[in-house]
């Protein structure tokens, strides 16, 4: 019988404690949401400034190691392949090295313990029949600023959840990195012209519908007296469901907002797109790009995510030149053939433009002197490193945006060397989440904001 | 030391316990990942798991550590005979494995804190066995006593055992679940007949369970997501038919659905009855049928007495000939009438002169029956003279009173298929007085015939020579007298379809007044073609004199009918249009007006009152679903030369139509008149929409609903309609009334509330007859219980097990049931959504077609399909001698059929060396299972194992690492030897002897599914491997021989399956028995229908839990 070492002792004491406190969470619904408070002090403290902006772009599987690099401050920044789209806004980005969420990184599961929390730290459920992660900090988020916009977030996506068990688990949990709640992923939404409809269409008024919601919501209440506990549950997804939408379509007709901030523009240019998905993926991320913009430059809502492949993808890039083969199996496993992994990177390489093409929209946007791009916090992640080891010991990280000169852009922080408490992904979110007016104690494994930002 | 510095998890623990990741993986205990968790029966053995005692060794501690937590544990809760085990436990397994080791298994957190046996079933089961077969406690420690050990095994036996005697039949919890997009989509179509395929947009569906999209715990309402299926609901409510009659759908939306619904329903009216008075473009003759039958129907009747016929039989005589009664009726008076119009008598004479029976002369009925087809032909003939030809000869005549032509001269087109190409065609002519003085001269002019006679009857006739000596154009021939002359015509070389058209020329000046019919016959081989031509000399008395016999003659018989019977596209327009192409008139009346209804004939002589009343309910919806009264209305007054623009239909008063200029007066009256009949009909039809949605309502929600529902659903209507509530018109508001009625949880979720408590148990209840109808329906049509499953619920016939069986059979006889290809094996084997599936490098294999992916598609599930509704063992599945293909795929498969096979996928026996068949030869499977580039035989060996014996290989450590993406690679080795390379790690050799094998004996198939002998390079395929115990699987017959020894597996695994899409949840222990039972119907050659009514007929199919016990598994603060 191996020794047993006292390390390994207080590890796993930790560890309880530390599942204790992700698992049980009651303490997140304890505090304070004061969101209304906020709104309504709001607007003699700080009545013209444009709000902060939080987007997230998350792509799965990881990225090639060698080419993921940023080094140097400012203007003398250098970057490694991956990230050279980002080159033009080197002074508007700051490069994060070394986070990790350590609960990811005890999961079994190499993929999907790994993939729904990387926005939550959280633990994710091994049960089948327990479908549970942790609410995800962008969702946080929108449970904070509820009420200020017609839209509380926008959780988009590319590909839709894939109708199969990993490992026995869900892929429901490879499809999904805005959480609602601990049990509940957030919609997401992959049609864009959905997206613009919801966005640009009048969903003021709609009388009929508020009729007939009216009619099912009292249905589905007295229904509720006559079924087991257990689906009450279910059923009240289906409540909350409908005030969700009672909910936007009145602050969609609301005119005045409770800040006394007016979006700059109100004219839309963007056409709608066509109502099928689009059929190249090029297209269909940067129309969902467009539509984040236009999301923000509207403040319809001033939290986004956008999921650009689910976990374990089979997302192909013929339309990279030289890259063939899908997404996991091929590329993020590419048997360390230089000339594939030259192709994983090159999809690194496609998912940051994304980020920079963000960059570039929202820096075009100017908001009384300042750009939209400085009023926003874009983040663009993955769930691991090197995604041929499925290493989730730190996280390839890169935000843009001063959030509202709340941060000092153009650096390269690296956490790799910091002690374990500062190393939490949550402390990031915690850090973020200030930024946007919200200052919690704690979030996920993380009561500490992140040192240095 | 810093505690984790880009260190991979597994390293860091490796050494403390394991030799190797993969062997701690490998005995994953199956609570959380799929693991071997089939293993659980007897029947299964170890031939799943490695026999390797090395690894075992290093493995046992930490899975021992394991299940003695759960048992200390769960001592207490569950049983006393594992309490007493405690001790044992305690000495022998625990001092090796506490809590430390638990830092390798994540799961111990909750296995730990499960107090129910039940729960960690898996890991209990397999602990009895590894104790039984020595494998544990490892052999460095010391061994059990046998009788120790025997003390363990018994307990945990015992215990399991003691469980499921004690909860067998549990139906488990079962979460609410909402409709999948798929079920969406299906009970959609199932209530309005539609594929509106609107549930395909929702992107909600996740799977769970048992690897299924239709189990609660992972179907989500999301945020806005209501808002989907309001849209959806709304659009369904937009294809709702609401005019005059019952609410029906139809594909077009709104008023268009309205206008083309009603245009489908006249059409279906006209074509299942035949006549119709008005022909158009192109037009066929149709419905003519029916004369043959009905003069013989009436030939009977009139030998009644004779034939053994009763006096009230003649509608009986109409329905065994499939004649409409009324018709037959009509025809009976018309032969009995006294004073017939001409030419009527002559039918009347023929069919009074036919054999009666008894007779000298009599031959047998078929002698009637041919009489009869005689006189029709003739009647035929004479219909067809009579009318005016229309426009170019290929319009089909029409003959109305208004219509009834004979002049001097006559074009007589005749068309008939050749028998062979080459013979002459012969036409047979023959001149005939039909009224008249008899004896007198004729004389017909056959006008620019001498081109196409062939030579020999070109020389026998007198060409430009008039027999009065006179002269006519040289290409002319005159006839006269009434003997037949045989006209030879030359046929060009190759020709089938043959027409000559004569154009017949009575010569006025020297022929008598009389109406001479020219009759032209041809022999067609299988009968004759009669064509007639009446020619009378120009402004003849004799047919002033007959006129108006003509035109009761018209009138007194259906006209002849034409072409697909459509209520538009008239040809030629009625009065008072301008009949002339291109006209202002014909294009106002063809773009604006569109219809006029000109079906008197068949609506008062031949439809029954039901078919009356539905063409009249039609009428009103096509003349309702837009101003038509107003556009012809705006058509007349425009014709007088006034304003278009004065006044509508609704408000012209008796005093302004009678205004009206004598020739439009009673057209507009008419018109007055029938818009304000459209009105009322629809008005009228209001109540009984209300009425027809609360009907749908009770389907949609599969259960009656109460009163106090019902007067809601009233409630809502009104309030819609209110001035002060949305104001709605009546058709907005029942659309909305059918939106809210797709937008209640009672239709997007299956409630099973509570129902009767019965011997069952205190622990369960037996399910209400609706929610066991639903359950029984969305399990095997995945929809919505239809009108006679609802039947047999009220009747309470699903109680007994005799009746709901007979519903199953029933169910599963229904094509509905092959539904059950996609949702159950489709989504089960992987290919759900192929027909979308884009995991292919289209550059490198360009043969990968939409058209070919939907092909392989349709194969898997026609084969599913035929597994379904066939009677075969579900060996079939695996074993069976049967493809199915289309052209497409035989090519794809490069198999040579012995006749083409056409573009629908049809079932053929193999015969082909390069065998497929069953699961393993679908192209769709080879191509899931296939990355990109190149093969993959760890992801097919993977699939092997996960989905057809259930027995997955845990997941690759972490850092498992890869091989290249591409079996064509310039590094010289083959994908056998990278892998080989790979493998090479002890930590990846386990896993990999357990699966590449069944992988590589696919090789042969291509990542398309096509058979190959060679990879990209030329490098020959070698598709074989070795397992772990030595066995080498070669190719597919060796895969197949593999999978023969392993059937049980197979068997368990479809059984369990089947079992967690029945109900929506995960396989419990308490399940056993009924996974054990249909193993062995599996085994005794039972197909899938008996797999599916055993599940139907068990306690857990019928029952629900009386109180759903709250998971201990989840993480409840």
């Amino acid at each position: 019988m191996p020794p047993q070492s006292a390390t390994s002792v207080s590890r796993r004491r930790f560890l309880r404690s530390a599942t204790g406190a992700v698992l049980a969470l009651p303490w997140l619904e304890s505090i304070p949401v004061r969101a209304a408070e906020t709104g309504k002090k709001l607007p003699s403290q700080v009545p013209t400034r444009p709000p902060v902006r939080f987007a997230c772009l998350c792509f799965a599987d990881g990225v090639e190691p060698k080419h993921w690099w940023a080094k140097g401050e400012g203007a003398e920044m250098r970057l490694g392949e991956a990230l050279r789209p980002m080159e033009p806004y080197r002074k508007d980005m700051i490069y994060l090295g070394g986070l990790f969420n350590e609960r990811a990184l005890e999961h079994t599961s190499a993929h999907l313990g790994r993939f729904p929390n990387l926005l939550s730290g959280a633990w994710v459920s091994t049960a089948q029949q327990d479908i549970r992660v942790g609410q995800t900090m962008d969702q946080r988020l929108a449970q904070h600023l509820a009420g200020n916009t017609p839209i509380p977030s926008l959780v988009l996506g590319i590909e839709p959840t894939e109708l199969r068990l990993e490992d026995g688990l869900t892929m429901l949990y490879g499809s999904c990195i805005s959480w609602k709640s601990d049990t509940r992923p957030a919609t997401k939404e992959i049609y864009p012209a959905r997206v613009f409809d919801l966005l640009v269409g009048n969903r003021s008024g709609r009388r009929l519908d508020r009729s007939i919601l009216d009619e099912v919501a009292a249905d589905a209440r007295s229904v509720r007296r006559e079924i087991h506990a257990a689906d009450r549950s279910k059923l009240e997804d289906y409540l909350e469901s409908i005030r969700d939408i009672e909910k936007r379509i009145e602050l969609a007709g609301r005119e005045r907002r409770i800040e006394g901030w007016q979006p700059s523009v109100r004219e839309v240019t963007m056409q709608r797109p066509d109502e099928a998905l689009p059929q190249d993926v090029p297209t269909h991320m940067r129309l969902m790009m467009d539509l984040i913009v236009l999301a923000f430059q509207m403040d319809k809502t001033r939290v986004a995510s956008c999921l650009l492949n689910n976990d374990l993808s089979a997302m192909t890039f013929e339309f990279l030149e030289g890259v063939r083969g899908s997404l996991h199996v091929d590329l993020t496993h590419n048997g360390n053939k230089p000339e594939v992994e030259v192709m994983h990177m090159k999809t690194n390489q496609f998912h940051v433009q994304q980020l920079a093409y963000l960059c570039s929209r929202l820096e075009a946007i100017d908001e009384g002197g300042t750009t939209a791009l400085d009023n926003s916090l874009l983040l663009c992640c993955s769930n691991m490193f090197d995604g041929d080891q499925h290493q989730a010991d730190h996280l390839p990280m890169l935000l843009a945006g001063r959030g509202g000169n709340k941060l000092k852009t153009g650096r390269v922080l690296n956490f790799l060397d910091r002690p374990i408490s500062e190393r939490r992904a949550c402390n990031l979110y915690l850090s973020l989440m200030d930024c946007m007016g919200l200052e919690l104690p704690r979030f996920g494994d993380a009561d500490q904001r992140l040192a240095l930002l | 030391m810093p505690f984790l510095q880009r260190i991979p998890f597994w390293e860091r623990h490796k050494n403390k316990f394991f030799a190797t990741p993969s062997q701690c993986l490998e005995w994953w205990p199956g609570g959380v990942l799929e693991t071997a968790k089939r293993s659980v029966g007897p029947r299964a053995s170890s031939d799943l798991q490695t026999s390797n005692p090395r690894q075992l060794r290093l493995v046992l501690p930490w899975i021992a550590a394991t299940f003695v937590q759960i048992m200390l544990n769960g001592l207490a809760a569950e049983s006393s005979s594992l309490a007493q085990l405690a001790p044992l436990l305690q000495k022998n397994c625990f001092e090796c494995h506490d809590a430390t080791v638990s830092q390798g298994g994540v799961n111990l957190d909750q296995t730990t804190a499960a107090s129910d046996v039940a729960r960690d079933f898996m890991i209990w089961d397999r602990a009895a066995r590894m104790v039984q077969e020595g494998k544990m406690p490892p052999a460095k420690r010391e061994p059990l006593s046998s009788s120790e050990r025997a003390q363990i095994v018994d307990a945990i036996r015992t215990t399991l055992d003691a469980h499921i005697a004690k909860h067998a039949g549990d139906p488990g919890p079962v979460a609410l679940r909402r409709l999948t997009s798929a079920e969406y989509d299906f009970a959609i179509e199932d209530l309005t007949g539609l594929s509106l395929s609107l549930g395909r947009t929702f992107v909600n569906d996740a799977v769970g369970g048992e690897g299924f999209s239709n189990v609660g715990d992972v179907q989500f309402m999301e945020d806005s997501g209501l808002e989907r299926y309001l849209e959806a609901a709304k659009t369904v409510a937009d294809h709702a038919v609401i005019g005059s009659g019952p609410i029906r759908f139809y594909p077009d939306r709104g008023l268009t659905g309205l206008e083309l619904s009603a245009m489908d329903r006249i059409q279906k009216i006209y074509r299942s009855n035949g006549f119709r008075t008005t022909a158009g473009e192109g037009a066929e003759p149709y419905g003519l049928t029916h004369y043959p039958n009905a003069f013989y129907a009436a030939w009977r009747y009139l030998h009644r007495t004779a034939l053994g016929i009763g006096e009230g039989d003649l509608g009986r005589l109409a329905r065994d000939l499939h004649v409409p009664g009324p018709f037959v009726e009509h025809i009976w008076k018309a032969l009995n009438q006294s004073n017939p119009p001409f030419p009527m008598a002559r039918f009347i004479d023929a069919w009074r002169a036919l054999p009666a029976p008894g007779s000298a002369e009599f031959q047998g009925d078929d002698q009637a029956r041919s009489g009869c087809r005689k006189i029709y032909e003739e009647l035929d003939a004479w219909q067809t003279a009579l009318a005016r030809p229309i426009g170019i000869n290929e319009e089909a005549p029409v003959m109305t009173a208004d219509f009834i032509h004979i002049t001097n001269r006559a074009p007589v087109r005749l068309q008939w298929t050749l028998g062979s190409s080459n013979a002459p065609a012969m036409v047979r002519l023959q001149l005939d007085s039909v009224l008249g003085d008899s004896h007198g001269q004729t004389f017909v002019i056959i006008r620019e015939l001498l081109g196409l006679l062939t030579p020999e009857t070109t020389n026998h006739f007198a060409f430009g020579r008039h027999p009065r000596g006179e002269t006519v154009p040289p290409t002319s021939l005159v006839i006269h007298g009434t003997d037949p002359i045989v006209l030879s015509f030359k046929v060009p070389p190759g020709t089938t379809n043959f027409s000559v058209t004569l154009n017949l020329e009575l010569d006025s000046r020297h022929s008598e007044d009389r109406i001479v019919r020219c009759r032209a016959t041809i022999d067609t081989g299988t009968g004759t073609v009669t064509r007639l031509a009446l020619l009378a000399p120009d402004k003849s008395p004799l047919l002033a004199m007959i006129a108006d016999q003509l035109v009761a003659f018209a009138s007194a018989l259906p006209q002849v009918s034409h072409r697909e019977p459509a209520p538009s596209d008239r040809d030629p327009i009625p009065a008072p249009y301008d009949n002339k192409y291109e006209s202002p008139d014909r294009n106002y009346f063809h773009y604006k007006v569109k219809y006029h209804r000109d079906d008197r004939f068949l609506a008062e002589r031949i439809l029954d009152d039901q078919e009356r009343h539905d063409l009249d309910v039609a009428w009103a919806d096509l003349l309702g679903s837009f101003d038509y009264h107003d556009l012809k209305l705006r058509f007349l007054k425009g014709k007088l030369g006034g304003s278009k623009d004065v006044g509508t239909t609704s408000d012209l008063t008796p005093e302004q139509v009678a205004q009206f200029p004598e020739s439009v007066r009673s057209d507009v009256a008419a018109l007055v008149a029938d818009r304000k009949a459209v009105m009322a009909a629809h008005r009228a039809a209001e109540p009984g929409h209300i009425e027809d949605v609360l009907a749908l309502a009770q389907r949609a929600w599969r259960r009656p609903i109460s009163a106090e529902e019902t007067a809601r659903l009233r409630r809502f209507y009104f309030d819609l309609r209110s001035p002060s509530g949305n104001a709605l018109n009546h058709v907005a508001a029942v659309r909305a009334l059918i939106a809210r009625v797709l937008t209640a949880p009672a239709f997007l979720y299956r409630f099973e509330p509570p129902s009767r408590r019965d011997e069952a148990g205190p622990e369960r209840l037996a399910l209400s007859d609706d929610a066991l109808s639903s359950r029984l329906s969305f399990f095997l049509w995945a929809s919505i219980p239809d009108e006679e499953l609802r039947r047999a619920a009220r009747a309470g016939e699903l109680r007994e097990a005799s009746g709901l069986v007979a519903q199953a059979q029933r169910l599963l006889r229904d094509p509905k049931a092959r539904r059950l290809a996609t949702e159950f094996f489709g989504q089960w084997y992987g290919f759900y959504g192929f027909e979308r599936h884009d995991g292919v490098d289209r550059t490198r294999f360009p043969e990968f077609t939409d058209a070919l992916r939907r092909s392989l598609y349709e194969e898997a599930v026609a084969f599913f399909g035929h597994i379904i509704d066939g009677n075969g063992p579900v060996d079939d599945i695996l074993f069976t001698e049967e493809v199915f293909l289309n052209d497409e795929l035989a090519r794809h498969y490069g198999w040579k059929t012995a006749s083409p096979l056409g573009s629908e996928i049809v079932r053929v026996r193999r015969e082909d060396a390069r065998a497929r068949g069953g699961l393993l030869g679908l192209g769709a499977i080879l191509t899931v299972t296939s990355p990109p580039l190149r093969t993959s035989p760890v992801k097919r060996g993977d699939w092997v194992l996960r989905r057809v014996l259930g027995t997955p290989p845990p997941p690759p450590p972490a850092n498992a690492g890869s091989i290249a993406d591409d079996d064509a690679d310039d590094d010289g080795l083959s994908v056998r030897e990278r892998l080989a390379q790979h493998s090479r790690q002890a930590s990846c050799a386990h896993c990999h002897s357990r699966f590449d094998p069944l992988g590589f004996a696919l090789e042969h198939f291509d990542p398309i599914g096509r058979w190959r002998d060679a990879y990209r390079d030329g490098r020959e395929i070698e598709a074989f491997g070795t397992l772990q115990d030595g066995a080498t699987i070669r190719g597919l017959s060796g895969l197949e021989d593999y999978l023969r020894q392993h059937r049980p597996l197979f068997y368990r695994t479809l059984s369990a399956k089947l079992l967690g899409y029945a109900l929506g949840r995960n396989e419990l222990l308490s399940d056993r028995p009924l996974i054990d039972a249909l193993v062995e119907d599996c085994a005794s050659g039972g197909g899938f229908a008996q797999l599916a009514l055993r599940i139907v007929r068990s306690p857990q199919f019928r029952y629900q839990r009386v109180a759903v016990i709250a998971d201990a598994n989840s993480h409840k603060p």
